[in-house]
């Protein structure tokens, strides 16, 4: 783990998840 | 009667071996419960205002009305972040890093729970989301083919579709109440405290 623990979390744990519904939801995936 | 008190200080460099993070499992399992029980709670109120229908698949999202989306996202979102919030309380830190992380694992802990009720058959009872986590058991005869059916097939996507959006949503909502339950300003440049206690195992703290 480098210096910014909370950067990684941030980005990983609340970025990520929202962004691949986000694209998921955009591509349109459902129907 | 004379008293000796001997005092031993270890000093462990960071790089030199390990050193365990401290997970508080009370305050995990706090928070996995208290989510999960917020969950029905939201689940309940939508199917008793009509929002939701137990047992209800979804062929096209056009089904899919406002209020049922409306419970499905703040459900899913509010119940975790209730969870994440009790996990860091009961955690005690005041560290946004762990108790964000609490909060995460936290969701970890229910996401078995929730694949083992929806198993059940209670997964209609937690969302309309919730739903699509549960696979028909291996062990009931298959009443009728379901995969010649285009229609199936679209409302098994869906059902997938919604249930990774729940799990997501709860993931990014857990963390959220960690963040809350620290009690830190909820910005990314800002640290309140002094981190005097310097379990290193997530590395110096900003």
């Amino acid at each position: 783990m480098g210096r910014n623990a909370m950067i990684y979390i941030l980005l990983w744990l609340l970025g990520a998840p929202l962004t691949l519904i986000l694209i998921l939801f955009l591509l349109g995936v459902g129907r | 009667m004379a008293r000796v008190e001997v005092e031993e200080v270890v000093a462990v460099e960071p790089d030199d071996g390990f050193l365990p993070w401290y997970v508080s499992w009370s305050g995990v399992f706090v928070g996995a419960l208290s989510a999960l029980a917020l969950l029905l709670v939201f689940g309940l109120t939508a199917i008793a205002v009509g929002a939701h229908q137990v047992g209800q698949h979804f062929a096209s999202w056009h089904e899919f009305r406002l209020i049922t989306l409306a419970f499905s996202v703040f459900g899913a979102f509010l119940s975790f972040v209730l969870g994440g919030w009790a996990a860091a309380k009961v955690t005690g830190t005041r560290r946004p890093e762990t108790a964000m992380l609490h909060g995460a694992i936290a969701w970890l802990v229910t996401v078995p729970g929730l694949l083992f009720f929806a198993a059940l058959g209670a997964g209609g009872y937690l969302g309309a989301w919730y739903g699509g986590l549960a696979a028909p058991p291996a062990w009931a005869a298959q009443a009728t083919p379901m995969a010649d059916n285009a229609a199936a097939l679209l409302a098994a996507r869906n059902a997938a579709l919604g249930s990774l959006t729940a799990l997501l949503l709860g993931l990014a909502g857990s963390v959220v109440g960690g963040w809350l339950g620290s009690g830190e300003r909820m910005t990314l440049n800002f640290s309140k405290i002094p981190h005097r206690q310097h379990g290193r195992a997530w590395g110096g703290m900003r």
